[in-house]
This record gives structure tokens, C-alpha cells and sequence, in this order.
């Protein structure tokens, strides 16, 4: 775990590290990994993947942001990190997506909805 | 969490709950039997559990440890499943063993009752599940969930409604989870023991028995030690192309 009061850098560097640990295991390429790169589609990272970073992070950072908001809201390296950053108030910035966030529930059950038809 | 020595440390590693008695006591001296380091937890230990402390905790192989945790708190839970893993680098495999019967009438049962049985059979293992799934996708590593599911879960009895429910929800977790997890190289199943030695049969009437036996191809009661066998099957590389699916081991009983 890093020690009590991380900087923004050191935040987005555990973020950061933690994505390409999981992408060098899935044989996907870390020199992708760039704030605004998505994390599905330029990526390639599957939820599952998402999760193991979140449950990586849960012990370094010592923080789970997705207690709080939906894992949905966060598409791009930087919302991840921002997620972080707000969850341990380094961001005086709302949380990833959050205003969209009753539209993507919306979307999610729609698409539940529709596989289970 | 009761210290022991940490030999054996490429041995694979499960965490069996409940092993303070019956099947799970029966399961964690299998799976010591066959190399494995177990952890298991309870409210408290019994003798017979202490005699396999004493031979296989810190004063002897150190390949045990037990946890005094309540098996319907999920941080205590969260907390075993992260101890085990932290302790021995490792998780590869959960028997759920834990339960409690309820017998009666449906129309009869005390509301408490009903909450007792699905706190302990099904919300307790659930969150163990997902305490341990947490520490195996974390480590990015395969393992195997068992849960001991009953033929009541497959067949219907009357009397065992609630106990039933349970158990069937276990194999529907199962089902589910193993899709889910599949990709991750974590499997998961059900073992549904029909009658075997124990304390709930012990309750049952000579007749009772005595009936079961009749209707059993076998012609007899399981021994703790056959369901324990069937488990290890499961939960280790024996099993290693099963997942999602619900062994029964009843003599027959359902055939």
C-alpha cells in the first residue's frame, strides 16, 4: 500500500501501473495506455480486467471509488484516475461521469433487458 | 487467527467453511491427507478440530490454520478470505460447507427461522464467494468454488422447503458464476450429498433411516469421507474441464 497523503502524480502513477500489470498479463500492449484512451475499445480490457485493477488499487491505494459511483461511468484512463483522485479528495472535481450517470443505468438495464429477451 | 507455521509453500491452498466438525472437519483432514494447507474458520473449535491443530498447526506440519470468524458477518469473511491469501501468497480453491438445517412445515416456521437458514446457507456463502473470488482475480490466478449443495436442492422433499431453497440457490450461483468466471480459469460447483453420517441424519427416526436406506440402489448411508472424496475431486485438478455443474453423490438415491 502507498503511504497516507499520495500526490496527484503518484495517484495516476499506481493507476497507471496497475492497468499495465493487468495488460501484460492479458498480452496487450501498456505502451497504449494514455489518459484519453479508452479502456474497452483502445485497450481491449474487459470488465473483468476492470476489476481486477479496481480490486489491485482496493490494496495500494487503500481506496474503492465504485462503493459510490457506478463502475459504468468510467470509459478512459483518466476517469479512472479521477475517480481516485476524488475518492481520496486530491479532486475538488465531481467523480467521472456522474451527470451522465442516470442515463447510463438507464442504458445498461435497457441492454440486460434486451439479453434476457 | 490462530498463528501456525508456514511449510509446505508451493502446496495449493483452500479454505474450507465450517470445518469444525462433521463434512467440514472431514474435508479439511482430506485435503491435508493430499497435501493441501487449509484454513478453516468458526464461532469456536471443537476437540476433534483441536486434534488436527495439534497435528498439523504450529507445533506440527503448519499446513492448517483456524479462524475464529462469524460466518454470517461479511467483514469477518472479507477478513479470512484476505488473512488466508495474505498469510500463504495463494488461494486456489473455497469448499462452502457451512449450513444448518430447518425442518417442518413451511406454514409453521418462525419468520427468525427462515432467516437463519438463508443467512447461513445462502448469504453467508455468497459473500465468502465473493470475498475469495475478489482475492483469486486479484492474483490473476485459476481456482475452483465448491459448494456442498444437497439432493433436496435436485429433488423435492417434503418438510425441507426453506433448506431446499437454499441449496438450490447454490447450484444456481454456481451456474452463473462459472459463466462469469470461467474466462478467468476459476471453476465452480455444486456437490449435492445425498444421506450420509451425520448430525442431521442422526436426527432422523431408525424408520426414517431405515427407509432412506431401502430406496437407496446402494443399499446404505454415504460416509463423510466419500462426499469429502468427490469435493477434492472438484476443487482440485481432477476436476480441471468441470465448471458450472452439480455433482450428485447420493448412492443413487435420485437416479
Amino acid at each position: 500500500m502507498l503511504a497516507t497523503g499520495n500526490s496527484a502524480e503518484q495517484i495516476g502513477a499506481a493507476v497507471h501501473a496497475a492497468i499495465a500489470a493487468v495488460m501484460v498479463q492479458r498480452a496487450l500492449d501498456p505502451g497504449r495506455i494514455a489518459p484519453e484512451a479508452r479502456l474497452s475499445d483502445t485497450l481491449g480490457l474487459k470488465s473483468m480486467d476492470l476489476a481486477q485493477i479496481v480490486l489491485t488499487l482496493e490494496d495500494d491505494l487503500a481506496a474503492d471509488p465504485f462503493q459510490t459511483i457506478p463502475i459504468t461511468s468510467v470509459r478512459t484512463v483518466g476517469d479512472l484516475v479521477a475517480a481516485y483522485l476524488a475518492a481520496l479528495g486530491l479532486s475538488g472535481d465531481a467523480a467521472p461521469g456522474t451527470q451522465d450517470m442516470a442515463a447510463e443505468m438507464a442504458q445498461a438495464r435497457a441492454r440486460r433487458a434486451g439479453r434476457r429477451r | 487467527m490462530t498463528a501456525t507455521g508456514n511449510s509446505a509453500p508451493d502446496a495449493p491452498v483452500v479454505i474450507v467453511s465450517g470445518g469444525s466438525r462433521g463434512l467440514g472437519l472431514a474435508l479439511v483432514e482430506l485435503f491435508l491427507d493430499r497435501g493441501w494447507r487449509v484454513a478453516t474458520f468458526s464461532r469456536s473449535r471443537t476437540e476433534a478440530l483441536d486434534r488436527v491443530l495439534e497435528a498439523h498447526g504450529e507445533t506440527g506440519s503448519g499446513r492448517v490454520v483456524w479462524i475464529a470468524a462469524d460466518g454470517q458477518s461479511g467483514d469477518d469473511l472479507k477478513g479470512v478470505a484476505r488473512a488466508v491469501a495474505g498469510r500463504w501468497s495463494r488461494l486456489d480453491a473455497l469448499v462452502n460447507n457451512a449450513g444448518t438445517g430447518l425442518d417442518g412445515l413451511l406454514a409453521m416456521m418462525r419468520a427468525e427461522d427462515i432467516d437463519r437458514v438463508l443467512d447461513v446457507n445462502l448469504r453467508g456463502a455468497i459473500l465468502l464467494t465473493q470475498a475469495c473470488v475478489r482475492e483469486m482475480i486479484k492474483r490473476g490466478t485459476p481456482g475452483s468454488i465448491v459448494n456442498i449443495s444437497s439432493v433436496n436442492g435436485v429433488r423435492g422433499h417434503s418438510g425441507v422447503s426453506v433448506y431446499s431453497a437454499t441449496k438450490a440457490a447454490l447450484d444456481g450461483m454456481a451456474r452463473s458464476l462459472a459463466r462469469e468466471l470461467g474466462p478467468r480459469g476459476i471453476r465452480v460447483n455444486s456437490v449435492a450429498p445425498g444421506y450420509f453420517e451425520s448430525d442431521m441424519v442422526g436426527e432422523l427416526s431408525e424408520e426414517a433411516t431405515a427407509r432412506i436406506t431401502r430406496r437407496t440402489p446402494l443399499g446404505r448411508l454415504a460416509q463423510r469421507r466419500e462426499i469429502a472424496e468427490a469435493v477434492f475431486f472438484l476443487a482440485s485438478d481432477h476436476g480441471s474441464f468441470i465448471t458450472g455443474q452439480v455433482l450428485v453423490v447420493d448412492g443413487g438415491l435420485t437416479c
